[in-house]
């Protein structure tokens, strides 16, 4: 039987997308319900294998995951994932027995982000979810801004080459921060530049199509003048004549 | 009839299903369903590994639906097994299995209750 996803309550910058691993259907079930609730997607996997592998092909936003599970633990999970640079800033929390805190101040050693205990309270993995997607979505907003920068560190580079192109600072320029601010007058500005150089090198080809009928006309007016021109059309003048008078 | 379960833990797995009655009624059901599959595994078990990893599974459903009773012996057995300490292993899962009838009434009466066809499923 399917289990319904209930009305969902999305929090602030909507549900994420969270990764429940256990080998108990019982846990899985609980987790799938009072995340959708939350307006939360899930995906189920029932030990540390199936979750890697997941991981693999999908994209997650927090994993929640038990400790003690067959095939691959918690323990192991973790140290997988942290151990992966495509996965270690992926927020994990990991699920503890309230026996088991040990375990779980060693896993936050590991680098996982939280831990919730079990039997589970629905107010405690609410606030440690949504907390953990704020602050994926914040490191993930940082990326995005760096990696953004890096265009507009480029676009100079391409600038002083001559191979800036204005369409590819257009993401950047479309923020509506400092950032896209900066994007937008180097764009501009480039484009202006750009424009004055344009209008610089038709005024020069210009330029230099007067002169080179300048200096046609001059060799012209050189060859007009000289004596070998005039005898030259004194003779064509004297030859048209005898023309004329032979008809 | 005596009450087996905490309350509170079961106020607090409705709670987790956001009141959905159904829903509530399917989670107890699997508990019955997973808890005989961790007593089977728990009686079959040849090496402390396994024990200890039965006994953990049981404990955490056992807490979950406040079988607090069974949740300690679970507790107890699967720290022995991970110590190695699992000599008297039989009479203890048999103790379990003792408990896990009277969680078993506990969440039969419990789903039936909330199945709307009164505590004992008329």
């Amino acid at each position: 039987m399917r289990l319904p996803v209930v009305a969902p309550m999305a929090p602030d910058g909507g549900g994420g997308r969270v990764l429940v691993v256990d080998d108990g259907e019982m846990n899985r079930r609980v987790l799938h319900a009072a995340l959708a609730r939350e307006g939360h997607e899930t995906q189920e996997a029932a030990n540390g294998r199936e979750a890697l592998e997941l991981l693999a092909h999908e994209s997650f936003d927090v994993v929640l995951l038990d400790l003690v599970m067959p095939e691959m633990d918690g323990f192991e999970t973790l140290a997988a994932i942290k151990a992966n640079d495509a996965h270690r800033h992926l927020p994990v929390i990991v699920i503890s027995g309230i026996d088991e805190l040990d375990a779980a101040v060693r896993c936050i050693e590991m680098g996982a982000t939280d831990y919730l205990p079990k039997p589970f309270n629905a107010s405690l993995l609410r606030a440690r979810v949504n907390a953990s997607l704020a602050g994926k979505r914040l490191r993930d907003l940082e990326l995005e801004y760096l990696e953004q920068v890096q265009h507009v560190i480029a676009a100079a580079g391409a600038l002083e080459a001559g191979t800036f192109e204005p369409a590819s600072l257009e993401a950047v320029g479309a923020r509506d921060d400092a950032l896209g601010v900066l994007a937008r007058t180097f764009a501009r500005m480039a484009s202006e530049v750009r424009a004055r150089e344009d209008r610089l090198r038709a005024e020069v080809a210009e330029l230099r199509i007067e002169i080179d009928e300048a200096r046609q006309a001059r060799r012209v007016e050189e060859i007009t003048s000289s004596d070998y021109f005039r005898e030259l059309r004194d003779r064509a003048s004297d030859l048209r004549r005898i023309v004329a008078s032979d008809d | 009839m005596p009450e087996p379960l905490e309350r509170t833990a079961l106020d607090e797995l409705r709670a987790m299903t956001g009141g959905d009655a159904a829903l509530y009624v399917e989670l107890l059901d699997t508990f019955l369903t997973d808890a005989d599959l961790y007593l089977g595994e728990l009686r079959a078990a040849t090496d402390a590994v396994t024990l200890a990893r039965a006994a953990h599974s049981l404990k955490s459903n056992a807490m979950t639906v406040g079988a607090t009773e069974l949740a300690a012996h679970c507790r107890a057995l699967e720290a022995d097994a991970r110590a190695g300490d699992v000599a008297d292993r039989e009479p203890r899962v048999e103790a379990i299995g003792a408990l896990l009838l009277v969680a078993r009434s506990g969440v039969v009466h419990e789903r039936n209750a909330v199945a709307g066809g009164g505590p004992d499923g008329a």
